[in-house]
Formats: C-alpha cells, sequence, structure tokens
C-alpha cells in the first residue's frame, strides 16, 4: 500500500463515472464538461505513474485547448433539438453485442495464459507476472480449467446471439 | 492480492482500466448520433491507448523513454484529428441544417436513389 495506490484508486473511479456520465448527458455542453473532467483524470494518471512532461502535454491540449474548440463550435451550431438519450430504440440492444465481444476478447487471453504463451511475452516487460492470473484463479480451483471455459465460450456466444437476435428486429 | 483492499497496483490494473475506458468510448462513438458526441468518444479511445503506453513504458524493468516519447505526438494529432473533424462537422450543420448522423444519412439517402 502507497500513495499511488489511493491516488490511482480515485482517479479511475472518477474517470469511469464521468466517462459514462459524458456519454449519457443531454445537453452537449454537459458532454463537454464531463469528458474535461475525464481528460482530467488521465493526466493524474500519468502524474502517479511518474510521467510528468506528459501530464503537462495531455493537460494543455486536452483540458485548455480543444474544449476551446469544441465550445466555440457548440456556440456556432446552438442547435434547438435535444438528443434522445445514449441508448435509444434498437440501439440499445448493440450494448449486449459489445458486452459479448468484450467478454469473448477475455475468454481469448485466458486460453492464450494456459499454455504460457501470453506470460512469455510479458515477462520480460513487467514486475509484476503473478497478477495476471489472480483473475481466473478461484473458478479454476472450483471447477477445473475445461468446464470454466465451456461455460465461458457459452456465456459470451450466448449473450453475442441474443444481441444479434434482437437487433434484427 | 490479500485481503487487504489497498494492495499494490500493477499493469494489470492499468491494462483493465484502459480497456473499460476503451469500451466506453467504442459504445459511444457507436451508439451516439451526435456528431460532436462522436469525435469526443473518439477522444476517450485514443486515451485510453495512451494510457496504456504510458503504464507499459513506467512498468519496464529497464528504463524506457520510446513510450513517453511515442505518447507526446500521439497527442498531438488527435488534437489534429479532433480539429478537422469539428470543421467538417461545422460544414455539415451548415449545409443540412443539424448534425444529427441519422438524419443527415435519411436526407441522403434519397439522393443517392435518384
Amino acid at each position: 500500500m502507497s500513495l499511488n495506490s489511493i491516488f490511482f484508486m480515485i482517479f479511475s473511479v472518477i474517470l469511469i463515472f464521468s466517462s459514462i456520465a459524458s456519454l449519457m448527458a443531454r445537453r452537449m455542453i454537459y458532454t463537454l464538461l464531463w469528458a474535461m473532467l475525464v481528460f482530467l483524470m488521465v493526466a493524474g494518471l500519468f502524474l502517479v505513474q511518474g510521467a510528468v512532461y506528459n501530464s503537462m502535454v495531455q493537460f494543455l491540449i486536452y483540458v485548455v485547448a480543444i474544449p476551446i474548440l469544441i465550445g466555440v463550435t457548440i456556440m456556432l451550431i446552438n442547435q434547438k433539438q435535444q438528443n434522445k438519450g445514449l441508448f435509444y430504440g434498437r440501439g440499445k440492444y448493440t450494448l449486449w453485442i459489445l458486452l459479448g465481444i468484450f467478454s469473448l476478447i477475455i475468454i481469448l487471453g485466458d486460453f492464450l495464459s494456459m499454455n504460457n504463451i501470453f506470460f512469455e511475452i510479458v515477462k520480460n516487460c513487467s514486475v509484476y507476472v503473478n497478477s495476471y492470473s489472480d483473475l481466473f484463479s478461484i473458478s479454476r480451483n472450483l471447477l477445473g480449467v475445461y468446464p470454466v471455459l465451456l461455460l465461458e465460450f457459452a456465456a459470451g456466444i450466448v449473450l453475442t446471439i441474443v444481441g444479434l437476435s434482437y437487433y434484427g428486429k | 492480492m490479500g485481503n487487504n483492499i489497498f494492495y499494490c497496483i500493477t499493469l494489470y490494473d492499468y491494462q483493465m482500466l484502459s480497456i473499460i475506458l476503451f469500451f466506453i468510448g467504442l459504445i459511444g462513438v457507436s451508439l451516439s448520433r451526435n456528431l460532436i458526441k462522436i469525435l469526443i468518444s473518439l477522444e476517450f479511445v485514443i486515451n485510453a491507448v495512451n494510457l496504456l503506453f504510458i503504464s507499459f513504458a513506467s512498468y519496464k524493468s529497464e528504463p524506457s523513454y520510446l513510450g513517453y516519447t511515442l505518447v507526446i505526438f500521439t497527442t498531438g494529432i488527435s488534437a489534429l484529428i479532433l480539429a478537422v473533424g469539428i470543421y467538417f462537422a461545422y460544414l455539415i450543420y451548415k449545409k443540412t441544417g443539424n448534425i444529427d448522423v441519422i438524419k443527415i444519412y435519411n436526407q441522403y439517402k434519397e439522393i443517392d436513389k435518384c
């Protein structure tokens, strides 16, 4: 436990919350303000890792320069009609498709890590190698390797098929 | 990892955070109808990739400044992408009258049939 871990947790929680809030906002100016908070938190995460110059460049470009550009454009456009929310109509089933694809990608990484291919690549450039196996170690100890993989593949395929079938309607 | 909540932050945590930010940006690009919102969520994607580069560079055992240097260039280029995209969005607004993607598509769909 160190000070960096506490700052990482604070910054990452604010980052995920504000990035979702910027997509769900109806007015464009609120989208811009939440996005500024996201970019500021990314600059803070750069500072936590010790990349001071990158953090400074990130602050100057993303928190100062780009919001001025987008804000002037929002003023010029002066849109009267408001947006509907993010998840509307048939588009809300796209979320299920993306969730299925995301889970399939994680399963693929797990499958690669079993054959020690992924470990050998990562071992040269990372300090804590053992933390890669923490996520799936509980399920492997309970059920064994192959039933867990079958369940994961089934869950990913079911999510993707459900999303695609609703998307077609 | 242990039972303690405040365990040591590893490369894995930065990778998971950047994957989450990447997918939030991807959902925003694919689902939102506003042109400017699409551009902002494209910036989320670029920021996720920058975060991954910085975390790989800082968690390397030997000191390497390639990742730090690369991120500066990608920051500048993404600002340029956003400026050009905002300009095109403004031109589209002046021509069609709105920045809703589906309405613009429906306007130009009838022109293509002729």
